[in-house]
């Protein structure tokens, strides 16, 4: 009966899953990868998932702010205001997402320069705030969806007559207490794409700049730790199974550093994808 | 469809003129920065018994700067002095004593590069439509048979600890391990996989990148599973089941006579005429067009990534790097600003078909 209820919540079974192999890859690095590797490679997961949920706070509270803000300032007749704001937003929406963080990176790196930017959790921070501002607008076309719908509706006239300020109708009884399914999904999907940004940037970084923009600045994710020497073997070493299948076993010892970063970024991303689609389909949203 | 288009142009005008400022002033404030900085060297480099490679010099300047200068720091005076040689060498302006600016074969290389880049583009804009469309209708249509996909059907046996012969659960497992190897590659980054295969391919040709801009990122499973979740939607609106009482066929089994032709999967316009799949695709299909203008943003995104992770030599991406590399901040805006124009005049096509069919849709077309 308890399998059968599991069964039933397939986001949940998906995280389990998750957890589970992430679990797996722990107990098998622990047992077969070199210490120094192990901690880096913690490390850089620490980091990117602590990035990833940085970005979703960030994006929830930007696209709350600016989805509400743009209802309520076209409501109050700021014509002027609202088309500014809304006219900014869809410059941001076009620039490609890589292109504007990697601008963000080149302003945090003449700041880290300058020493205006000290100590990890601060770059982590600003990191993330910089993938957030290109990620947000998802959020933000939710809030907005959502209250266009529900203004459509005879219950928020009804509330108006209540007495019941505008601002309370679009923040609590709206978006808190009748949007936070779909803002819990657009929240997985944000974080999805935050990972899978940050760890592209921060790979980038690495190869292409690493001359001038040193990456050891910025604090290590899945993706910096990939464009290391040793990962990098590791990953031309998979190509190897293709013209010689018997070598395949010799990846899980021999290539392990590697392997272990590009099978916790895949997975995540993988796993992140199924949960989000497991979580559609159990809200029907 | 006007008011569209003027705030696509205004917007290239307004990001124009901001990259023009930003260019602006950073090369004024680089050549002021630069010209103070050589000012206050100059007596320094002047001094033509000095040799500060060597250590001996090199200390006896220290103190003799500590001695004269007490309130500024003799390291940073000597660091300022080893960057400004450093750069002699390395700054081709100072090389070749001229500002270098972008020339008119810089831009027509440039240009080459970009039309290159807009030619992958939209090859793989038109595959990733093409195959997401397949790949969503496959998933739906399985769906709708009460299959769904093998992990989560293996994950359900095991959950609800149904019985199953042998046979079953070795093809069913076979499945799923093909899913899992799938969906390994469909969620990797482009650069992993990219990795992977160097030295036993050419991951600098156009044709593997165009695979990997397909194949990876998560470029073509988002845009299949927003397409899939599209179709979900619409399959539970009412209009369906009016249409399953008035006799349109609701069979969902591949060749089946109440069913759908397979071929369905290359062109589902055309092969479901008569059946309730026609309009839920119709109606779900008119809803992606918009979701086009993200997915080609993420498309880009995606090539970029690729091109610049590969350090492939001759393209846009790797053009980009390097020139941030040397800051030549005037190629690497005259690049962004291609990559700003390339995704507006995508959403602006974008725009021109959504009016197209929501003036068919109304009648006035």
């Amino acid at each position: 009966m308890k399998g059968e209820k599991l069964a039933a919540r397939p986001d949940l079974v998906w995280l389990l899953v998750w957890l589970a192999g992430m679990g797996v890859l722990l107990l098998w690095d622990l047992a077969f990868l070199n210490n120094p590797a192990l901690k880096r490679l913690l490390n850089a997961l620490f980091n990117t998932l602590a990035a990833g949920l940085t970005v979703v706070v960030l994006a929830l509270l930007l696209g709350w702010a600016c989805g509400a803000g743009l209802y309520l300032l076209e409501r109050r007749g700021r014509k002027g205001v609202y088309l500014t704001m809304t006219f900014l937003l869809n410059i941001v929406r076009s620039v490609p997402q890589i292109v504007g963080i990697l601008a963000g990176y080149i302003v945090l790196t003449l700041l880290i320069e300058r020493e205006v930017l000290v100590g990890s959790a601060a770059l982590l921070f600003w990191m993330s705030a910089i993938v957030a501002v290109f990620v947000f607008l998802d959020i933000a076309d939710l809030v907005r969806g959502r209250i266009a719908q529900f203004a459509a509706l005879d219950f928020y006239p009804a509330m108006l007559c209540c007495g019941v300020s505008e601002a309370r109708i679009v923040n609590v009884e709206i978006l808190w207490k009748n949007s936070r399914a779909h803002l819990l999904h657009a929240m997985i999907a944000v974080f999805g794409m935050a990972v899978f940004l940050q760890c592209s940037i921060d790979f980038i970084l690495s190869v292409g700049l690493s001359t001038e923009v040193s990456a050891s600045n910025f604090p290590a994710t899945l993706g910096g730790l990939l464009a290391t020497m040793d990962s990098k073997q590791d990953i031309l070493a998979v190509g190897t199974i293709l013209t010689d299948p018997a070598y395949t076993p010799q990846l899980f010892f021999r290539h392990l550093q590697g392997l272990s970063v590009a099978f916790a970024l895949i997975f995540t991303l993988l796993c992140i994808h199924t949960i989000t689609a497991g979580f559609v389909r159990r809200r029907r949203l | 469809m006007r008011s569209k288009v003027i705030e696509h142009g205004l917007s290239v005008f307004c990001v124009g003129l901001l990259f023009l400022a930003a260019l602006w002033w950073y090369s004024s404030m680089q050549s002021d920065s630069r010209a103070q900085r050589d000012e206050a060297l100059a007596p320094f480099l002047s001094l033509d018994s000095v040799d500060l490679s060597n250590p001996y010099h090199r200390e006896l300047f220290r103190e003799t700067a500590e001695t004269f200068f007490p309130g500024q720091p003799s390291d940073s005076l000597l660091g300022a002095i080893d960057s400004y040689r450093a750069e002699r060498f390395t700054n081709r302006e100072y090389k070749s004593g001229v500002e270098r600016t972008m020339t008119g074969a810089d831009l027509a290389r440039l240009g080459g590069m970009y039309l290159q880049f807009v030619a992958v583009y939209l090859v793989t804009l038109l595959l990733t439509s093409v195959a997401a469309r397949s790949l969503a209708v496959l998933t739906f249509v399985s769906a709708k048979q009460g299959g769904g996909s093998a992990p989560t059907r293996l994950l359900r046996l095991v959950l609800e600890r149904r019985g199953a012969d042998g046979r079953m659960l070795l093809r069913l497992l076979l499945r799923a391990a093909g899913s899992a190897v799938a969906g390994f590659i469909l969620f990797s980054p482009a650069y992993v996989v990219a990795y992977a295969l160097k030295g036993r391919i050419d991951t600098g040709s156009i044709l593997f990148m165009i695979l990997l801009a397909v194949f990876t990122n998560g470029v073509l499973i988002n845009y299949a599973t927003r397409f899939f979740n599209l179709l979900t939607a619409e399959s539970r609106k009412g209009y369906v089941d009016t249409a399953r009482v008035k006799n349109l066929r609701a069979g969902w089994g591949w060749n089946s006579p109440h069913g759908l032709p397979l071929r369905l999967l290359w062109r589902p316009r055309e092969f479901a005429t008569g059946h309730i799949f026609q309009q839920i695709y119709l109606q779900a299909r008119f809803q992606l067009v918009p979701a086009l203008k993200e997915h080609a943003s993420f498309l880009i995104t995606g090539l970029i990534i690729i091109e610049m992770a590969l350090n492939i030599q001759g393209h846009l991406g790797y053009e980009l790097l390097q020139n941030i590399l040397y800051r030549r901040y005037d190629v690497v805006v005259t690049i962004l600003f291609g990559m700003f124009l390339l995704v507006k005049l995508t959403e602006l096509a974008v725009d021109w078909r959504v009016h197209l069919v929501t003036r068919r849709f109304a009648n006035e077309g």
